[in-house]
């Protein structure tokens, strides 16, 4: 008995030993693990605070491109809009636009707007979640510098917080966005902004004009009456798509067909990144800025010259207005040459011919002088031929312009305008551009093509893969090509800008894929163009728009602590 | 009558409970050792997170390279093992008032000492039993991060520390430079040690 005893008292005493053991190995697993863990999840909740701050930023940046612009769009009074600029209220403006029908408002107080974001679930095994509130406040009063242009400053900051709650206490981590600022400039709307508009999307004969997968548009694109598409895919728009009537056509493998819906699956089915609205008011191409003003703008508020012949308006020392270019308007005995091009002191240079006349102007913006020079006679006169508004430079012809091509020189914004035909007859570049991927962001040179009452036509003695820069409008017209369905390929057309037109233009003509004559159409946007950017004196719409700088700015992170 | 242990038996049992008891001991001893080496693996562990986490959380705020009326002022990093950058001073409305140097290097005096020194403030140990610390920045394209310097398209900075105990204990951390690009006014206030001061 004794001696059982003595063994279960060694055996006991060796257990204690392998259990005080075990117990500070698991001890310090635990420990170790727990430290571990408190450092994960603060990681986490600053993970999921930056979450909330980039939410919080997109959300803000939402609201002004998309619900304060849908908003302002049904507005056409500008006294709505010079209200709040009398009163000084630039919060109470963002208040009541930058909201969606029905979606919830900045609420202002205390100088600010705050709109809280609520955090989405993200789907992670992460078990927290974030908030943020964007806050606004004005940064100095907002302005009218001109008719129907409003400009409201804004400064910004996101507080965003991240909690992880699957420890106790939860683990949480603020941060904050600062020193954000943004402007919002709230004109008229501008037919520029399209990468196509047309008032009736068939060619003029009234041939169905189909978007197919060769079809890519990276601006908005809108008709007043019914786009047309084909297979699938038919076709990449990146930008919202509007038509007036409430059914699109689908080609439905040659038994088309008319349907109120974005696709018809599986065969018709066009990609429409920011949607696909049927049923939206026709848009009026009689602009709010009218041929008469635009015409008005070069003669620089002088009265029609007596004869034909082109003329930079002026009272003997300054410019007043334009470039103003008269014609018979009966044969095309003088329908005007226009050629542009820059100098070797890198002035732009316009020259024009008139039957045996010529004209060769050069703008210098440095002297802020133009010189007129015909034959051995030069006059130099003070200011530059950009109309009353000095919005930019302006040519218009009351006639044809039968010859029109060269080079907008890089510091230009040009607006050239015809009541008839005009017609392309070389390359019209910007000085400045990005070749690949074809872009003109961040360069100055603009251009605008207007044919008020006739085409804009691209010439039988234009290049083969002609490039053509610049926004094409032709109201009562088309953008189109002489004699595209005759003699050989002539390779691509290449156009930065966008077009906007009565009815849809002939490019060339195809068989399959194959081209059988004429141009292939290759389009490419000018995204400055959403940005507010547009050719000087191009005709607006009845509606405003809204346009914002800033908002893409990077902004200052802090570590606003747990 | 009971029958007595012999003298072999009782001899036996001494040596029998005095080979327990030695082994017991030793097991004890030899646990107890361990225990308190884990202890200080563990505190190890915590003033290096500690210290990654002090670093980090500065780091975050900076920029690799601020600019100011045209003089910059970039994250440098010396020899791998000390690291200067600068941090931004916000006032109450958020503007940046101020850039704060701060400096975290091992000590001249005792290798195994992380310091910190901010703006004019004096230095003040972050880490003990530090084995070796170093700082590497991230390479353009954010293809590697081992560069001497902080690449502007890849404004990261790595951190990498081992304590002294334990050598396999290693701590690593990329921080994002979170205010990359930042324009800064030409007023703004530089506060940094006298040149040579730390």
């Amino acid at each position: 008995m004794g001696k059982k005893a003595i063994v279960l008292f060694i055996a006991l005493v060796i257990m204690a030993i392998f259990l005080i053991a075990t117990s500070a190995y698991f001890s310090g697993l635990v420990a170790e693990k727990r430290i571990t863990d408190n450092q994960r999840f603060v990681l986490q909740a600053l993970w999921l605070a930056d979450t909330g701050a980039n939410h919080g930023l997109s959300e803000l940046r939402e609201r002004i491109r998309t619900d304060l612009k849908a908003a302002l769009a049904s507005v056409s009074q500008s006294s709505l809009i010079k209200n709040y600029v009398t009163n000084n209220d630039s919060l109470g403006f963002l208040r009541d636009y930058a909201c969606a029908a029905g979606g919830s408002q900045f609420v202002i107080s205390s100088n600010q707007a705050v709109l809280p974001v609520s955090g989405l679930n993200l789907n992670t095994s992460v078990q927290g979640s974030y908030n943020a509130n964007i806050i606004v406040a004005a940064n100095g009063d907002p302005t009218n510098p001109s008719t129907d242009v409003f400009i409201f400053p804004y400064k910004f900051s996101i507080d965003a917080a991240g909690q992880v709650t699957n420890v106790a206490p939860n683990a949480l981590k603020h941060i904050r966005l600062l020193q954000g600022s943004f402007t919002l400039t709230v004109r008229k709307d501008n037919f520029a902004k399209f990468a196509l508009f047309t008032s009736h999307h068939t060619t003029p004969g009234g041939t169905t004009v189909w978007f197919t997968a060769n079809t890519n548009f990276t601006g908005p694109v809108a008709t007043n009456t019914r786009f047309a598409f084909a297979n699938n895919p038919s076709g990449h728009f990146t930008e919202e798509v509007t038509q007036h009537l409430s059914k699109a056509l689908f080609y439905n493998n040659g038994y088309s067909k008319l349907l109120n819906a974005d696709s018809n699956p599986p065969r018709d089915m066009p990609i429409f990144d920011r949607g696909f609205r049927r049923g939206e008011d026709t848009i009026n191409l009689e602009s709010s800025l009218s041929q008469a003003d635009l015409k008005n703008e070069a003669l620089g508020g002088s009265g029609e010259p007596g004869g034909n012949g082109i003329y930079v308006p002026n009272d003997g020392t300054n410019v007043i207005g334009g470039i103003y270019v008269r014609g018979n308007q009966g044969s095309h005995s003088d329908d005007a040459v226009i050629s542009m091009g820059v100098d070797t002191d890198n002035n732009p240079v316009y020259t024009i011919t008139q039957s045996s006349t010529t004209r060769t102007i050069t703008v210098d913006y440095q002297l802020n002088q133009t010189k007129v020079q015909a034959g051995q006679v030069t006059n130099t006169y003070n200011g530059v031929p950009d109309g009353v508004g000095n919005e930019g430079i302006i040519i218009y012809v009351n006639d044809d312009i039968k010859g029109f091509s060269g080079t907008v020189q890089k510091d230009t914004e040009i607006t050239v305008a015809s009541e008839r035909d005009l017609v392309i007859t070389n390359n019209v570049l910007f000085q400045q551009y990005t070749p690949n991927p074809l872009s003109a962001q961040g360069y100055s040179n603009n251009l605008g093509i207007i044919s008020w009452g006739g085409n804009v036509r691209i010439g039988t003695a234009a290049p083969n893969n002609i490039n053509i820069h610049g926004v094409v409008m032709a109201p009562h017209g088309v953008f189109t090509v002489d004699n595209y369905n005759a003699g050989q390929p002539r390779g691509t057309a290449t156009l930065l800008g966008g077009v906007i037109s009565d009815y849809y233009g002939a490019f060339g003509t195809f068989y399959g894929a194959t081209q059988i004559s004429g141009y292939g159409r290759n389009f490419v946007y000018d995204a400055r163009m959403l940005e507010g950017i547009t050719p000087p004196y191009f005709p607006y719409m009845a509606a405003f728009s809204a346009f914002d700088s800033g908002l893409n700015s990077k902004l200052v992170w802090q570590d606003a602590g747990s | 009558m009971k029958k007595g242990f012999s003298l072999l038996e009782l001899m036996l049992v001494a040596v029998i409970f005095s080979f327990v008891f030695v082994m017991s001991f030793m097991l004890m001893n030899s646990h107890d050792r361990n225990w308190r080496l884990g202890q200080d693996k563990l505190a190890e562990q915590q003033e290096a997170r500690r210290a990654i986490d002090s670093m980090s959380s500065l780091l975050r705020q900076s920029s690799h390279d601020w600019v100011v009326d045209s003089v910059h002022y970039p994250v440098t990093i010396t020899s791998n093992n000390r690291i200067d950058f600068y941090r931004p001073v916000f006032d109450s409305d958020g503007a940046i008032t101020s850039l704060e140097k701060i400096t975290f290097k091992l000590n001249p005096n005792n290798a195994s000492q992380l310091l910190k020194k901010e703006a004019l403030a004096n230095e003040i140990v972050i880490a003990n039993n530090v084995e070796s610390i170093v700082f590497t920045g991230g390479c353009p394209g954010c293809g590697a991060f081992n560069c001497p310097n902080v690449s502007s398209d890849c404004p990261v900075v790595a951190i990498q520390i081992r304590t002294v105990k334990n050598a396999g204990f290693d701590l690593h951390s990329k921080v994002t430079l979170r205010n990359a690009n930042i324009a800064l006014p030409d007023d703004t206030e530089i506060v940094q040690p006298e040149e040579g001061e730390f």
